[in-house]
């Protein structure tokens, strides 16, 4: 994972304002919306992903 | 206003005066009517050129966070504090969805993703606590 870009990421997102709570639910929220996406796109091959 | 610019960042100048610009205005650090500084007291405070400020400002002026009276200069403008938290939360959604569609596919999982990621806040909240 490029850590570097995630974390300059975070480091703007807390500067224009949001609370490391708001960031931590748009960061689940976004994770389950590519599991999701990719559970659908891979429901043929039996490949996913999971949050478990 | 107090910006922090450097030479040294692999981030352009111009960005570095949009995103800190930005940031003090989704943040409620500058209110709305304040007037920012002239195009050429920015520039000649940074040490940058006046294309530079003026072409951020420009972009700025053009996503809605500021706006010019002639004659008068650039102020920030109104910006409803919901709207704010949403161009914030874009942002990073933005940011971090290549990111992390990347990693799901290179075989990291959603939880090894998310305790990096809170790994990552808490670093960046002691960085900026130290600061």
């Amino acid at each position: 994972m490029q850590i570097e870009l995630v974390q300059n990421s975070i480091k703007y997102a807390l500067e224009e304002g949001l609370t490391p709570k708001e960031i931590i639910e748009i960061i689940e929220n976004l994770l389950k919306q590519l599991i999701r996406t990719n559970t659908t796109k891979e429901n043929n091959n039996g490949k996913s992903f999971s949050l478990d | 206003m107090l910006l922090n610019l450097s030479d040294l960042s692999s981030e352009p100048l111009q960005q570095q005066i949009i995103r800190q610009i930005r940031a003090k205005i989704l943040s409620s650090e500058l209110s709305p009517g304040i007037e920012l500084p002239s195009i050429r007291a920015l520039a000649r405070d940074q040490h940058i050129s006046v294309i530079t400020v003026k072409r951020a400002y420009e972009i700025l002026e053009r996503a809605g966070f500021i706006h010019s009276r002639r004659g008068k200069g650039f102020f920030i403008s109104e910006i409803k504090d919901d709207t704010k938290k949403e161009i914030a939360k874009n942002r990073l959604i933005e940011n971090l969805e290549p990111i992390f569609k990347s990693a799901l596919l290179e075989g990291l999982t959603a939880d090894e993703i998310l305790t990096t990621a809170v790994y990552l806040i808490n670093h960046s909240l002691t960085l900026h606590g130290e600061e």
